[in-house]
């Protein structure tokens, strides 16, 4: 199973207001909207639930050196929805300045686990 | 001859007498009066010639006072200029030796204070120039520094990279980040 980045959840959240607010309107012009709104539906909630339970996420910013794959998205958020929240979704950004390791930012709260600064002063010890 | 012929002639004798000595006596009037006039005349003349003579001695004698005033008068003149220029000439002197001397103080002031605020400017420069270098190579350092990270990061294998986010995940858990 994939897990969804926040990036991914802001789409998500932004069709399903769409589709809120197609609803009501004629099925003739809305069919494509019409079999994408039963294909949430089947899941067993509402347009409405999905909203709300979308809404009731929280976000734990990671911030990497690289790149992550799918594969490695999905190892850290199952780590994070094991460890931290099943409601807890990846925010992903890449800095690759960071070198390896991560900075994470969780509930206002900031630490970083990169070798960022070591590193910088190694290679500003070397060039100065 | 009677007595009435010869009072008569006496008569007559006597008018003739009388009338001689009236004419007498008018003719010497006459002459007291003439030579009255005429010493009256005398007098005038002098007078006038005396006259003359001291108008004459007072226009000679104001002549000469005039002459004399503008002799002085040139002759005091001429001291005087003479004593001005001098004073004149004097106190320019003065003045100039002053100017000279405040002069050659001023640009003596002026050259010390030119001399220091160039140094200052030359330090301020000197200064502005090594903080310009050193900054330059701070951002040059900064960047090279940023290059090198992000080149270091590239040279490590994805499951490395893996390995090293759950690390941080585990220490940020043991940290009670999480909590």
């Amino acid at each position: 199973m994939d897990y969804l980045t926040k990036d991914q959840i802001d789409l998500l959240k932004q069709e399903i207001d769409i589709l809120i607010s197609n609803k009501y309107q004629s099925k003739k012009k809305n069919t494509v909207r019409e079999s994408t709104i039963l294909e949430f539906e089947k899941r067993g909630k509402s347009l409405e639930s999905w909203k709300e339970e979308i809404e009731n996420l929280r976000y734990l910013n990671l911030s990497l050196a690289y790149e992550p794959t799918r594969v490695n998205i999905n190892t850290f958020s199952a780590w994070v929805k094991k460890n931290v929240g099943e409601n807890v979704v990846l925010d992903i950004n890449v800095d690759p300045s960071l070198v390896v390791g991560a900075q994470i930012v969780w509930n206002g709260k900031y630490k970083n686990y990169s070798k960022s600064d070591t590193v910088y002063a190694d290679i500003q010890r070397l060039l100065s | 001859m009677t007595i009435e012929t010869a009072l008569i002639i006496g008569l007559i004798i006597a008018v003739i007498w009388l009338v001689y000595e009236y004419i007498q006596v008018h003719h010497k009037l006459i002459q007291k009066q003439q030579a009255h006039e005429k010493s009256l005349e005398i007098t005038h003349k002098k007078s006038l010639q005396i006259l003359d003579a001291a108008r004459d001695e007072a226009n000679k004698i104001l002549r000469q006072a005039r002459t004399t005033a503008v002799a002085h008068r040139e002759k005091l003149s001429t001291k005087m200029d003479t004593a001005l220029n001098a004073v004149a000439e004097r106190e320019i002197a003065d003045f100039k030796k002053a100017l000279e001397m405040e002069t050659i103080s001023v640009e003596k002031t002026v050259g010390e204070k030119v001399a220091a605020r160039y140094d200052e400017v030359r330090r301020e420069v000197e200064d502005y120039k090594a903080k310009q270098i050193a900054a330059s190579d701070q951002k040059i350092n900064k960047v090279l520094a940023g290059i090198l990270q992000k080149l270091l990061s590239k040279t490590i294998n994805v499951d490395e990279h893996q390995k090293l986010v759950i690390k941080a995940l585990e220490e940020a858990k043991q940290d009670g980040l999480f909590n």
